[in-house]
C-alpha cells in the first residue's frame, strides 16, 4: 500500500487515465444501484390489517348487514323514507358485495359461453371490444361480476415485495383469470398504499399521487393523498387500494382536465372504471407504434367519461399497458410488453 | 489517500444524480430520486462535499500563511543584505 502511495505520488497518472478510472467507476456503481434498486427482490412484511366484509360503516343498529349493495349514503335515505309502508313481503337482500339480483340478467344458468368478444358465466359477464381511432387503438372490457370475490389483484411470482416480476398473462394463467391487466407496479416504489383482496400491506402513503379504494361492497373511491385516512378505510372496508393515478374523472363523473399527476403525454395507459357496484370496465390504450400513439390524461379521462363511468382511475403505464383475455395477449405492447409486479383479475370462482 | 480519493467520490456520485434526475424527469413512477438507496447516497454527497470543502479551506489556508512566510523571509534576507 505505501509503495503504491509512493509511486502515485512520484508518478501520477495522466489526466485521461483518472477521467477513465472515473467514468468505470461510475458506470460499476450506477449498475449496483440498479441491481439494489431494480433487480434484487426484496420481501415487505404485510402490515397486516384484514378488513372485514360487513364494514362498520355498513352495520345497522343491531348490527346486521345493510340492505343490499347500498352504500352508507343510500342507506341514511333509505332510513329517512321509512314513512311510507312497507311491503308485506320484502326480497331477502344480497350480502355485502354480492350482486346477484342487481344484475341477474347479466349471468348464465351455470354455463360458460365464450366467444372471441365475451365471456358469460354464473359469475362473470364480460364485453370486450376494440376500438380503432385515427392513431389511437384502445381495448374496453365491460364487466360484471356476481360477487366481489371475482375482482382480484395478484402479486408476482404470488409474494408481496419489491424487486418480483412477472408477465400479466402467467399472473392471469396462475390465478385463472377470465380477463386481466396490469396494476399500479408497487413493487417499482417503497411507498405507496397497497390494499390487496382485503389485506393491507403497505400502509405509507405517496404523498404526491391519487388513491383508489375498491371496497368490499363493490363501491369504487377515488381521491387526493391530503384525503387518506387509513382507518375510515378500514371501517369503510377497503379491499382493493392502489397508489399511482391519476384519478381521471371529477366527482360528477366529467372528464377532468388537470391532474394531480406527473404522467403525461401520449403514451400506452391502463386504466380501471366504475359505473355501480358490480359493475367495472378495463381499458387499455396501445402506443408508441405507428398504429397507435397512445394517449395523453386528457384523452383517456375523455374516454372513461365517454364510456359513462362515474369515476376511473389510471394505472402504470407506457411498456407495462397490457390487457390479457385468458392468457392471451389481446392489446399490443410496446415492445411485447415486460414483467409487471401486480394485475388486476377478473376470476370465475 | 482519503484526500485523494473522495474528490472522485463526489464526482461519481454527482453524475448519478445527473443521471436519476433525468431519468425521474421520464418515468416519476419509478421513484429513482425518492428511495432509500438515493437519500442515503444524498446524505453520503453531502459528507463527502463537506470534507472535501474543509480540507481546501484549511489547503488554501496552508498555503495561503506558506506564501506569507515564505515572502517574508524574502523581506528578512533582503533587509540582512
Amino acid at each position: 500500500m505505501r509503495w503504491l502511495k509512493a509511486q502515485i505520488s512520484r508518478n501520477p497518472p495522466p489526466l485521461w487515465a483518472v477521467v477513465v478510472a472515473d467514468v468505470l467507476v461510475f458506470a460499476v456503481v450506477l449498475n449496483v444501484f440498479a441491481l439494489f434498486h431494480h433487480v434484487l427482490p426484496r420481501s415487505e412484511k404485510s402490515y397486516g390489517v384484514k378488513s372485514q366484509r360487513i364494514s362498520t360503516a355498513l352495520l345497522t343498529d343491531d348490527n346486521t348487514a345493510s340492505e343490499g349493495n347500498a352504500v352508507p349514503g343510500d342507506r341514511a335515505k333509505a332510513v329517512e323514507e321509512t314513512d311510507a309502508p312497507l311491503p308485506d313481503v320484502t326480497p331477502e337482500p344480497d350480502p355485502v358485495g354480492v350482486f346477484a339480483q342487481r344484475f341477474a340478467d347479466k349471468f348464465t344458468e351455470g354455463e360458460v359461453i365464450a366467444t372471441a368478444e365475451s365471456y358469460q358465466s354464473k359469475n362473470v359477464n364480460v364485453q370486450f371490444s376494440k376500438h380503432t381511432e385515427p392513431e389511437l387503438v384502445y381495448y374496453v372490457a365491460d364487466i360484471y361480476i356476481r360477487k366481489i370475490e371475482c375482482l382480484r389483484t395478484a402479486f408476482a411470482k404470488d409474494k408481496f415485495g419489491r424487486g418480483r416480476w412477472e408477465r400479466v398473462s402467467s399472473m392471469s394463467e396462475r390465478m385463472n383469470g377470465v380477463i386481466a391487466i396490469n396494476g399500479d407496479y408497487y413493487g417499482g416504489r417503497s411507498d405507496g398504499i397497497v390494499i390487496r383482496n382485503g389485506e393491507y400491506y403497505r400502509n405509507e402513503k405517496n404523498p404526491i399521487r391519487d388513491i383508489c379504494i375498491i371496497n368490499w361492497d363493490g363501491t369504487m373511491e377515488t381521491y387526493g393523498p391530503e384525503a387518506w385516512d387509513p382507518q375510515r378505510a378500514v371501517n369503510r372496508g377497503a379491499y382493493q387500494g392502489w397508489n399511482f393515478g391519476p384519478m381521471l374523472l371529477d366527482e360528477e363523473g366529467n372528464a377532468k382536465t388537470e391532474f394531480n399527476s406527473e404522467v403525461g403525454g401520449r403514451n400506452p395507459r391502463t386504466a380501471i372504471g366504475y359505473y355501480e357496484p358490480g359493475h367495472y370496465c378495463f381499458v387499455v390504450v396501445d402506443g408508441r407504434s405507428k398504429q397507435s400513439k397512445g394517449i395523453g390524461l386528457v384523452g383517456l379521462s375523455e374516454i372513461m367519461h365517454n364510456l359513462g363511468c362515474k369515476l376511473a382511475y389510471n394505472f402504470d403505464g407506457g411498456q407495462s399497458s397490457e390487457m390479457v383475455i385468458g392468457n392471451e395477449i389481446v392489446s399490443n405492447p410496446y415492445k411485447g410488453g415486460r414483467k409487471n409486479s401486480d394485475a388486476v383479475l377478473i376470476i370465475d370462482e | 489517500m482519503l484526500r485523494k480519493l473522495t474528490p472522485h467520490a463526489v464526482i461519481i456520485i454527482s453524475a448519478m444524480y445527473f443521471v436519476f434526475f433525468f431519468i425521474d424527469r421520464v418515468n416519476a413512477s419509478m421513484a429513482f430520486i425518492n428511495n432509500p438507496i438515493t437519500k442515503g447516497l444524498l446524505f453520503a454527497l453531502c459528507v463527502l462535499a463537506i470534507y472535501n470543502a474543509v480540507a481546501l479551506i484549511r489547503d488554501n489556508r496552508k498555503r495561503a500563511r506558506y506564501l506569507e512566510r515564505r515572502k517574508l523571509a524574502r523581506h528578512e534576507k533582503k533587509a540582512g543584505e
